[in-house]
């Protein structure tokens, strides 16, 4: 937080992670006693050298320094010196500091910071597919503190993967990919609770025999044999099971989608997309391609996945924050030409046979 | 490469460039990987070719088929591959073989087949100095590498702590290891055609960093180094870029490493980093001007992963459309800085042109230097 002061006795907080800013009206003896907030006194000592100060200048107030420190600690402002402590080991503390520092900007108390990064901690997450962007995703999980995976990919780790897997190594290559990205979970994380399965997601896979039935959130990123397809079997079981599903990468230029968070009854769900641009497409009729077999004919760039698997886990940090702002209903897309972002709005489909009943029902609830 | 639009000669659509019909004759060749398009008004004969143009026939034979003029369909395929939108048998047959294949295809919707392998061989053969192998440093590096760049000189002092964890590319295993030597293991777990320089040195002034430089050599450089702050680092390799005529992208430590995008300089072409601070500071907040910054030291800011992921994938593109060296994909971040706000997934950008009173070659003058920064 930068802290500004101008000669109206006016003081600007500007929070300098998030951008965002508040303006006080103090008096010019509270200002003199801002620069006392460093950790090196108590509350007690700061407010007995208040009123020292205060009779020295011969002022008068009405408040004492205490209720001052109060107010900043409710707006977020002032951290106790050691807050990070109260609540995680000292590893935890070097390793997530500076995220904490980060989540305080967002969350704005000490307490919700670090409910965040616990229920970061938490969270159990099934990844389906370990891949272009797969792959990015579970190495910056593992970064912000998720330790609980369950890891789905049927492929093995092979020579072309050096374009675009995060843990290509190419002593490695033949090895399952879901084997070798637990292993990097596990030499990674502080306490990691994983299991890997080398299986395909396929039309008449069991969801819940593939993942198991203990899982908080859904991260899916398998694009065989399409996105599309994988998506739908996906966002149906999370409908009926209540649980949120991100479909990340596997779009058409899909390398550098923004992801989509499907959340049952307050987004739209994969069937609801799929209704979407049914409808929004249908004048959008390529001739059928030439070329039959176009799976080695796309393009993609590590930096292009490195985006798409930062933006999605954007969007987990959002959903799992108090103050992440409302989870975003529609697609979009980074656009690599001129670095703009293509979004659009899509909303529910009340009459969606799949989770047009929740709708009703949280309308009912309300 | 030597191309051919002979009647003998192969071609077909690329895999990755859908045709839509859009009435009156009109087909849209649209580019998926970049979502760019061209437009053509084609005969049905001439459709009827295109329909079937798969690269197992040679052009004189599906002219046969579709009743098409040779003459014709050898003067399109000629305009369809300057806009990446058909490309030979063989180019295909050579794409497909390639390691790379998914950096050459999209390559490809920008350098017509013709050339593309240069392209991609300046890009592998190209020298990049990384300055700061913190966050954005670490990820850029092993970005570039999965890219295909093969030829590092990494320049940072520091070693590798744990509280680097949560937003770098090292492992539990580097901690203690010096930062260039855990890059360069990254590196070469990625491929070991990779040459890495490790220059295990602080940076702390315009004249230490023109050293190193001098001594690397680089064609492209990289700043991630922050200490003693960006500002500064950026003013020493702007002194050695604009005498030297090497490009650099600024890639992070802007506002405490959020997430904000650094711009890229050419020398001679694109604005400098002294142009930017003429501009930025004409543009400062006019609320916050004659107020007092209450100093507080020791501060322990806040960072996120996909933030350093997102500065550093753009840091990475930006350095690849350098490598390129090409009119045909010049570098999106001249003359303007950008910034990715967490909260909406909006990219916002600010325009930092050229500034005629900053004294740099940027004005447009020296042609010259410009042909030979780009070419």
């Amino acid at each position: 937080m930068d802290v500004y002061i101008s000669p109206d006795s006016v003081v600007h907080f500007v929070f300098l992670s998030t951008r965002k800013r508040l303006r006080l009206r103090v008096t010019p003896l509270l200002i003199e006693c801002l620069e006392w907030l460093d950790g090196s006194a108590s509350v007690l000592e700061l407010d007995e050298r208040y009123e020292a100060r205060a009779s020295s200048l011969d002022v008068k107030h009405s408040s004492s320094f205490t209720s001052f420190i109060q107010y900043l600690y409710g707006k977020g402002i002032l951290v106790r010196k050691d807050w990070m402590q109260h609540s995680f080991c000292p590893e935890k503390v070097r390793r997530y500091s500076r995220q904490l520092n980060f989540f305080l900007d967002i969350e704005e108390s000490e307490a919700a910071a670090t409910a965040l990064l616990k229920r970061i901690m938490d969270c159990r997450v099934a990844l389906i597919g370990v891949g272009a962007v797969g792959s990015w995703i579970l190495r910056e999980l593992v970064q912000i503190g998720f330790q609980r995976f369950i890891i789905v990919d049927p492929k093995e780790l092979k020579l072309t993967d050096r374009t675009r897997n995060a843990f290509f190594d190419h002593r490695l290559i033949g090895r399952p990919k879901a084997m070798v990205a637990e292993s990097f979970v596990h030499g990674q994380v502080l306490k990691p609770e994983t299991r890997a399965v080398r299986a395909p997601l396929d039309i008449d896979t069991n969801v819940e025999e593939l993942i198991g039935s203990d899982v908080d959130l859904i991260i899916n990123t398998a694009d065989e044999p399409y996105i599309g397809a994988t998506s739908i079997k996906l966002s149906r079981y999370c409908v009926t099971k209540r649980l949120p599903l991100l479909v990340a990468g596997g779009f058409d230029a899909h390398l550098a989608s923004l992801s989509e968070m499907i959340v049952p009854g307050q987004t739209p769900c994969s069937d609801c997309y799929a209704k979407h641009f049914e409808e929004t497409l249908r004048g959008w009729k390529p001739i059928s391609h030439p070329i039959v077999d176009r799976r080695r004919g796309f393009g993609g760039l590590p930096s292009l996945s490195a985006f798409a698997a930062s933006a999605a886990v954007l969007k987990i940090v959002r959903l799992l924050s108090e103050r992440g702002g409302d989870i975003e209903q529609g697609r979009g897309e980074f656009l690599f030409d001129q670095y703009s972002i293509d979004s659009f709005k899509v909303e529910r489909n009340p009459e969606c046979s799949t989770c047009g009943d929740l709708g009703r029902l949280r309308a009912h609830a309300d | 490469m030597q191309i051919e639009f002979s009647p003998g000669s192969h071609w077909l659509i690329r895999p990755s460039v859908s045709v839509i019909p859009v009435g009156d004759g009109v087909f849209d060749f649209f580019q998926s990987s970049t979502r760019r398009s061209v437009r053509f008004r084609l005969s049905s004969e001439i459709a009827s070719v295109i329909r079937g143009l798969d690269g197992r026939q040679c052009l004189e034979d599906i002219c046969e088929v579709h009743n098409a003029s040779v003459p014709q369909i050898s003067h399109l395929m000629e305009a369809l591959h300057e806009r990446c939108a058909v490309e030979p048998r063989a180019v295909r047959d050579a794409i497909d073989a390639a390691e790379h294949y998914r950096v050459l295809n999209f390559l490809g919707d920008y350098f017509p087949a013709a050339e593309l392998f240069a392209a991609f061989e300046r890009l592998r053969s190209t020298r990049i100095a990384i300055v700061g192998c913190g966050a954005v440093g670490s990820w850029t590096a092993v970005q570039l590498a999965h890219s295909g760049f093969e030829n590092f000189t990494l320049i940072d002092g520091d070693h590798v702590e744990e509280s680097n964890l949560n937003r770098s590319i090292f492992l539990h295993e580097d901690i203690g290891a010096p930062k260039v030597e855990a890059i360069a293991s990254a590196l070469h777990r990625i491929s070991h055609r990779v040459q890495v320089r490790r220059v295990r040195e602080h940076v702390h002034d315009a004249n230490g960093i023109r050293a190193l430089l001098s001594e690397a050599r680089p064609d492209v450089i990289v700043n991630c180094a922050d200490e003693p702050s960006v500002d500064l680092t950026s003013e020493w390799i702007n002194d050695y870029s604009q005498h030297q005529g090497v490009p650099y992208v600024i890639a992070g430590g802007y506002n405490l490493h959020l997430s904000l995008i650094g711009m890229t300089v050419s020398p001679g072409v694109s604005a400098c980093f002294n142009c930017s601070r003429i501009t930025l500071d004409e543009l400062e907040d006019k609320s916050l001007q004659g107020v007092r910054r209450l100093w507080r030291p020791k501060r322990n800011l806040g960072s996120l992963a996909p933030l350093t992921g997102i500065t550093s994938s753009l840091a990475t593109s930006e350095v690849l459309r350098l490598a390129v060296r090409s009119e045909r994909l010049r570098p999106a971040m001249w003359n303007r800085r950008g910034e990715f706000n967490f909260l909406t997934n909006e990219l916002s950008f600010v325009n930092l042109p050229p500034r005629s009173e900053c004294g740099c070659t940027s004005d447009g003058k020296e042609t010259d230097k410009e042909q030979r920064s780009l070419i």
